[in-house]
């Protein structure tokens, strides 16, 4: 028992945390204290977690592997780079930063969960949750009235999402008789044709994708990010969709598996569609965050139409391409914050114009890291895109391939817009000077990037028998 | 040898490192950029001298395992044609560097970009598999971006979004082709035998049309030549102008890499379709030449007529004509850049003496030779080993194609009368105003470019004079 | 031995290249002329003994066809090189005399370079060497003109001609599969356009000869130096050119229009620089049309020669030059005036210099009777009789209306012009040595005197000095506005084609076509992700669809 509380004591760091700055009180202007103990209580969530991810917890609905750790990895990852960046913007605009801090806990709480799952029922229940802390962040960063109705939107999706989880939960209950993943994978193995079993399936496919902000499940993503504070923006950007793919693949590869013949045309056409809403919607934006939420649309489709397949080539591909992703979008964001006038953070292209002559190297970092996340070599990105591209040229998908090159060059044609109000503009405002966490962020990152480009087998090769392991 | 082949690669880098530690709005960064152009003209002479002692050809290689579960090496290596045009490369930037401007001296992103620029068109020219070949072509693509629109004085935006979707595209399609030969060999490929590559026949005919339109969109033949003379009419920056005309000489080299051994039948239904546009297209830039007024859309045009006159020979004769080839690629690079540089200078001291721009090197003495002997050996007269070589290689054109011969010749002719004809205005007295009052380059700025007009003119007798062995 | 005299005209080249002050440039070039009249006397010398010897050296190599260099010294080459070694001495030397250049050296090493280029043209046997060394003539030429202005169309009508060459060059090479200019007989039997290939580059020598159509070139000469126009039209383009003639004979012969084409072109270039000649004002241009009429003659009596050198030709060359250094004296004296109407009545101030200029035309004149006698044959009468004629006229026209003419004195004149002794004698010994293989020349000679001296005195075309008056005329420039009207047409294509393909097709069709596809895409995707919640519901509804679609297309029941 205690030895199980201790597994468990991860969870039980984050529950902690998650109470204490949610419900307890607090006073005004600590924004400070507030990061500092998210922080600590981060860091030793992940150090525990690392050292105990196999190890069995008192709770028995879920089990560690090593693909749950990369995934939770990801996630405490980019939990951390959202600290260390949110800190800056709440203590510029002196705001409260409980309960945004709160809800990250609460991601990486149920995100964790969700991804080492090993009950359906568990997973319905950390969905839920993990939206209910979206919706939570959202409200809480809500000032401006056509945000009020994007949060209203997402209320009702996420609503619809919960209900479509809970029903196909009941379903598979009255079904199969047990919520367990194993069971359910032997009912699916035996009755793969049941129309029943296919509904079922469909109604937990589908709040998935509304978490990982595939098309046509892409409105709130896009919508809601225009004038959303940077801060929540980032945490939609970077930790909201982990979440939601880590549990969509697991999902994926416990569960239906056996009806992965009958999805596939679903994936690929829903992959496909939001590639091209990703890369047409990119195009068409002046408000650079709407741009990147297009970004986030597009980079999901490539994930799924990478790992649809839920085989261990196709996961590697997959995470290799998500990781550069991150890692890119993780630089986007640093540089985001690096870029502001009179303390606002800058939201619409026109306030960018000719940053790059005041602070030409966070500009020139934002233009290396865009450029990585369309996959050009020689950054990192490009590893993440031909990990991609190599899956569909080995299943000889090349009008995927085709179709996907298509998009990039239309992405492209987004990202010089960016480039063009960054460094071909003159320059008609000031920006204010960036401290040098920003510059220490942007150089992490740089040196991450250069390294996974230089030595990418620590991203291909480890992964890879990690992932082999685990799926045999 | 392998190891100076990565000091090739690696001194460009760090002289980034150290052109962005640069002060600010200072010269240290021009110096760091000079130094390390010439440090890396220094190490390929040195490659040169290794690579011409072997006497059965062999070049120098560097591998490194990049990703061995995919079974991707890297390979690096350099023979005589990527040494001479690494050669002429790194000439033509370092005239590009030093024709430079006092104030725009103090630019470090133009600085900083071109070294950029400079690492991936080493890498590019010493690839010898197809990934690292691919790397380098679409890395290509940012530099150019970013020098072309911060330095280009590029009037209409939509020229710069199309030049930009051109390079990548380029970059994209060739991606395409890269990885299903990838599929197809099991793992990396050598560039010298992707030809050989075995595919099904609707793969192979994919893979070649995505090569060729990769390798076109950096050339200037119709339709994109209209977006690289967009984009070069507008550049006033030495450097500048010279990196975005050297981007057909990736696409070229493409061409000269991935045709050089055998053409597959898959391509060779391209080769007519590839003669007739690229004469048409010669005909065309030497006729919008010579209705040019000024001499650097005179000199685009030739620079186009020559890039398509190199690309016929590539794609019509066979690798034993890739020695000439290579020196004649590489005079032209030489004096492309310098005539670049020549005519801005002359430019600039135009609207410095407000004086008309025909007539010009009348009042610049010392300018207006070295201006003269660079058009004459532009043009294909016998002071450097261009002459010999396009002897050579038109004479082969010739040979395999009449029709195709006599196209090139007029539009070489044509072009290069306009380029004369251009020469003989500035020098003309007649057209310019009563009261001017000019500078003549500087004596170092003259010892600069007597170097260099000895550097052609001894490779008339010797093409490789510059190699000691 | 002629690779020997290349390299001692190279270093005198190079003495004479060496900048100096203004008092030692007078010593430099009188040291530089020293030297290649000794170079001279050693290659006469080496010409009378016969040595033969051939220099090679290994130049390049490529597709296995080898590239040398080479320098033969033969009988035959000898007496090619005589007549422009010797012109080139003489010019070193009136270089020298006149004292017209500011850089005197310096011009002689520009011609001594330019007799080193024309001697490895001469003696070149292959085609690389040939249109190397033809183009360095071309280069040295733009040296010796030293005018962007004046040198303009000469410069490219040559640079098209040369072109056109080296593309002759190339198609012949590429055929035969050997840079031997004794395979171009092999091209015969391999040709792809033979008439094609003949009759272009026989159109690129004329062309460099100045010939009719293509004499807007030399005539735009008239504005630089008299010395200069001189030796361009005897060291440079038109001798060049008349080597190519030589060497290149075995191409024009496969070609069955070659005879009437050139036939056509040297009687045209005749009539036209005959009538030229009648009516320009211009002295020089009146000198480039008499040269124009001996190029053609000399072109005429090649090809009814075979195309083979004999020394006559040497001689007629060094003749007509020795006319033209007097025709020049005659404009010294006249304080370098070139309007033929102010330079008439001269014989008023400059009776004594200009009885002895006179005294050496006709000596001249005489001789180049001999020479032609000599070469009269069946074959060639009617061009020796008909251009000898025509030369005549000419001559006595420009010589009558000096002399003999009336019209205005040039205003600013100077009396006390110098008798240039050294040049007079030097132009009495050319005489002398000329003659003496005349003396036996018997009643031709004497009488073509009696007949040249009465036709100065009564020329019934002096009276077309009215044409002097006739503006129009005199600025007629029908061949220039030709050429420019056809370079405005190549300009005017230039442009339809840039506007027409890329402006209005590229940017106006098809650019503007992707813009306005791209921007209705955008609008469709705008409406559709207009912030409603109607959209959302339908989102879920197309869900269901695709998931039904899915599953019915994977074989569910």
């Amino acid at each position: 028992m205690i030895e199980g509380l201790i597994y468990f004591s991860p969870m039980l760091i984050l529950l902690i945390a998650v109470f204490i700055l949610m419900f307890g009180e607090h006073e005004e202007d600590e924004q400070y204290r507030c990061f500092r103990f998210s922080r600590i209580m981060l860091l030793s969530s992940f150090v525990l977690e690392v050292i105990f991810y196999n190890k069995p917890s008192i709770l028995t609905l879920s089990q560690g592997t090593r693909f749950t750790l990369v995934f939770e990895s990801l996630l405490y990852g980019s939990g951390l780079m959202l600290l260390y960046l949110s800190r800056k913007w709440f203590t510029a605009m002196h705001r409260q930063a409980y309960i945004f801090c709160g809800c990250l806990f609460l991601t990486l709480m149920f995100g964790s969960l969700l991804v080492s799952s090993t009950n359906l029922g568990l997973t319905v229940g950390c969905a839920v949750m993990l939206m209910s802390g979206n919706y939570i962040i959202l409200r809480d960063s809500n000032t401006q009235k056509d945000s009020n109705i994007s949060s209203r939107i997402y209320l009702i999706s996420s609503l619809f999402c919960a209900l479509l989880l809970t029903g196909a939960a009941v379903i598979l209950r009255l079904l199969c008789g047990s919520l367990d993943y194993e069971a359910l994978r032997m009912y699916f193995d035996l009755n793969q044709s049941d129309i029943r079993l296919f509904a079922a399936a469909a109604m937990l496919i589908v709040p998935f994708l509304f978490l990982t902000g595939l098309a046509p499940m892409h409105f709130w993503l896009t919508e809601t990010f225009g004038r959303m504070m940077l801060p929540v923006f980032v945490y939609f950007v970077l930790m909201s969709g982990t979440g939601g793919w880590g549990g969509f693949i697991h999902l994926n590869i416990a569960v239906l598996a056996p009806l992965a013949a009958y999805f596939k045309i679903f994936y690929v056409s829903v992959a496909l569609l939001s590639i091209g809403v990703g890369a047409v919607g990119a195009c068409g934006g002046q408000n650079i965050r709407k741009i990147f939420a297009y970004i986030a649309v597009y980079n999901a489709g490539i994930i799924l139409l990478t790992v649809r397949r839920f085989t261990v080539n196709a996961l590697n591909a997959g995470f290799g391409y998500m990781f550069t992703y991150l890692l890119a979008m993780c630089g986007i964001c640093t540089c985001l914050f690096g870029l502001k006038r009179k303390g606002e953070y800058l939201f619409m292209l026109s306030e960018f114009e000719g940053a790059s002559q005041k602070r030409p190297y966070i500009s020139a970092m934002m233009v290396i890291f865009m450029f990585s996340l369309l996959g050009l070599p020689p950054f990192s990105g490009f590893l993440g895109l031909f990990s991609a591209l190599n899956y569909q040229a080995l299943h000889h998908h090349f009008y995927q391939l085709i179709y996907l090159l298509i998009m990039m060059l239309v992405v492209g044609y987004a990202f010089l817009q960016i480039v063009r109000a960054l460094y071909f503009e003159e320059r008609k405002t000031t920006f204010d000077k960036a401290d040098s966490g920003i510059y220490t962020a942007i150089l992490l990152n740089a040196v991450l990037m250069l390294l996974i480009m230089i030595l990418p087998q620590y991203l291909t090769e480890d992964v890879r028998t990690m992932l082999e392991t685990v799926l045999q | 040898m392998a190891n100076l082949l990565l000091i090739l690669l690696i001194i460009p880098l760090l002289g980034c490192l150290f052109t962005m530690a640069a002060k600010k709005n200072d010269v240290n960064a021009f110096y760091v950029v000079l130094f390390t152009i010439a440090s890396n003209i220094a190490v390929v002479l040195r490659l040169l001298q290794a690579v011409a002692a072997n006497t059965d050809g062999t070049a120098e290689y560097y591998t490194y395992t990049w990703l061995k579960s995919l079974n991707i090496e890297l390979s690096f290596g350099a023979d005589l044609f990527s040494l001479l045009l690494l050669f002429g490369v790194y000439m033509a930037l370092l005239i590009g560097v030093v024709g430079l401007l006092p104030q725009q001296r103090k630019h470090k992103s133009l600085l900083l970009l071109t070294l950029y620029f400079m690492w991936n068109i080493t890498g590019f020219l010493t690839a010898r598999d197809m990934f690292s070949f691919y790397i380098f072509f679409a890395a290509m693509v940012l530099p150019l971006l970013m020098l072309v629109g911060m330095f280009g004085n590029v009037r209409k935006v939509s020229v710069l979004y199309v030049h930009f979707s051109l390079s990548l595209v380029g970059a994209l399609v060739l991606l395409i082709a890269v990885l299903v030969m990838y599929r197809f060999n099991h793992g990396n490929a050598e560039l010298l035998s992707v030809a050989l590559v075995a595919m099904p026949k609707y793969a192979a005919f994919v893979v070649w049309v995505c090569v060729c339109a990769a390798f076109l969109s950096r050339i200037p033949i119709w339709p994109f030549h209209h977006w690289f003379a967009a984009i070069s009419a507008g550049i006033k920056n030495p450097p500048v102008y010279i990196i975005a005309n050297l981007m057909p000489l990736t696409g070229l080299y493409g061409f000269m890499r991935f045709w050089q051994l055998t053409v597959p039948e898959s391509a060779e239904a391209f080769l007519p379709i590839m003669t007739i546009f690229g004469v048409a297209t010669m005909l065309f830039a030497a006729l919008i030449g010579i209705s040019h007024k000024d001499f650097l859309p005179k000199l685009f045009s030739y620079s186009a007529v020559y890039y398509l006159l190199f690309l016929l020979c590539i794609v019509l004769l066979d690798s034993q004509y890739e020695k000439n080839i290579a020196y004649s690629l590489f005079i032209f690079l030489i004096v492309n850049a310098s005539l670049t540089v020549l005519d801005l200078w002359s430019e600039n001291a135009c609207a410095e003496g407000h004086c008309d721009y025909r007539g010009i090197l009348a009042y610049m003495p010392k300018l207006s030779r070295i201006f003269a002997f660079f058009v004459l050996v532009a043009v294909g007269l016998p002071i450097s080993s261009m002459f010999w070589n396009n002897f050579v290689l038109i004479s082969a054109l010739f040979k395999i194609n009449f029709a195709a011969g006599i196209g090139v010749m007029t539009a070489i002719t044509l072009i290069c009368m306009g380029v004369t004809y251009e020469l003989f205005m500035m020098r003309s007295l007649k057209r310019i105003g009563v009261n001017v009052s000019v500078e003549d380059i500087s004596d170092r700025q003259r010892a600069f470019f007597m170097a260099v007009v000895l550097l052609l003119f001894l490779s008339f007798f010797d093409p490789l004079w510059f190699v000691l062995s | 031995m002629i690779a020997y005299t290349v390299l001692l005209l190279f270093i005198i080249g190079a003495l004479g290249s060496i900048r100096v002050g203004v008092k030692t440039d007078k010593i430099l070039s009188f040291v530089v002329f020293a030297s290649i009249f000794f170079t001279f006397l050693q290659f006469y010398q080496a010409m009378s003994d016969g040595v033969t010897h051939t220099f090679s050296f290994m130049w390049n190599t490529s597709q296995g066809q080898d590239l040398k260099f080479e320098i033969i010294s033969n009988s035959y080459n000898y007496m090619l090189v005589f007549p422009c070694f010797i012109v080139t001495v003489l010019a070193v030397l009136n270089n020298f005399l006149f004292r017209y250049e500011e850089r005197r050296a310096a011009y002689s090493a520009v011609l001594i370079f330019n007799l080193t280029a024309l001697i490895l043209l001469l003696t070149s046997n292959n085609f690389v060497q040939l249109i190397s060394a033809l183009f360095v003539t071309d280069i040295l030429a733009l040296f010796m003109i030293k005018d962007a202005q004046a040198c303009r169309r000469y410069s490219m009508l040559n640079m098209m001609a040369d072109m056109v060459l080296f593309s002759v060059s190339a198609i012949i090479n590429a055929r035969v599969d050997s840079l031997d200019l004794q395979q171009i007989q092999l091209y015969q039997q391999t040709a792809l356009y033979p008439d094609f290939t003949s009759l272009l580059g026989l159109t690129a020598i004329f062309a460099k000869l100045g010939f009719f159509m293509f004499q807007i070139g030399v005539i735009g000469l008239k504005n630089i130096r008299f010395h200069r126009i001189q030796n361009l039209l005897f060291l440079s383009s038109p001798f060049a050119a008349l080597i190519l003639l030589l060497k290149f004979n075995a191409l024009w012969r496969i070609s069955d229009y070659f005879t009437f084409y050139l036939d056509i072109m040297c009687v045209a270039t005749g009539l036209w620089a005959f009538v030229c000649g009648i009516y320009a004002n211009d002295f020089k241009a009146k000198m480039i049309c008499l040269m124009l009429l001996f190029w053609a003659l000399m072109v005429a009596l090649l090809r009814c020669y075979g195309f083979a050198w004999i020394p006559e030709f040497s001689q007629l060359i060094i003749e007509m030059y020795v006319l033209v250094t007097a025709f020049y004296l005659i404009y010294f004296y006249n304080n370098r005036c070139r309007m033929m109407t102010q330079m008439m009545q001269l014989r008023l101030t400059h009776k004594k210099r200009l009885a002895s200029t006179l005294g050496i035309i006709v000596l001249t004149e005489m001789a180049a009777t001999h020479t032609l006698s000599v070469m009269y044959n069946n074959i060639n009468r009617f061009y020796i009789i008909g251009f000898s004629a025509l030369f005549l006229l000419v001559v006595s026209v420009i010589i009558g209306q000096i002399y003999f003419g009336d019209g205005k004195r040039n205003v600013g004149i100077q009396h006390d012009i110098v008798f240039k002794w050294g040049v007079f004698a030097e132009l009495t010994a050319l005489c002398g040595w000329l003659l003496q293989s005349a003396a036996d020349g018997g009643y031709i000679i004497w009488g073509s005197a009696v007949v040249f001296i009465g036709l100065l005195i009564c020329s019934p075309l002096w009276k077309l000095q009215v044409f002097y008056k006739m503006e129009g005329l005199q600025h007629c420039d029908f061949w220039g506005s030709f050429y420019q009207s056809i370079v405005r047409v190549f300009r005017m294509v230039g442009r339809v084609l840039a506007v027409l393909v890329d402006f209005v097709f590229l940017e106006r069709i098809l650019l503007v076509f992707a813009q306005s596809v791209s921007i209705s895409g955008l609008r469709l995707f705008r409406r559709l992700h207009a912030n409603k919640i109607g959209g959302t519901v339908a989102v879920f509804m197309v869900l269901g669809v695709l998931l039904w679609y899915t599953y019915r297309s994977s074989g569910g029941q």
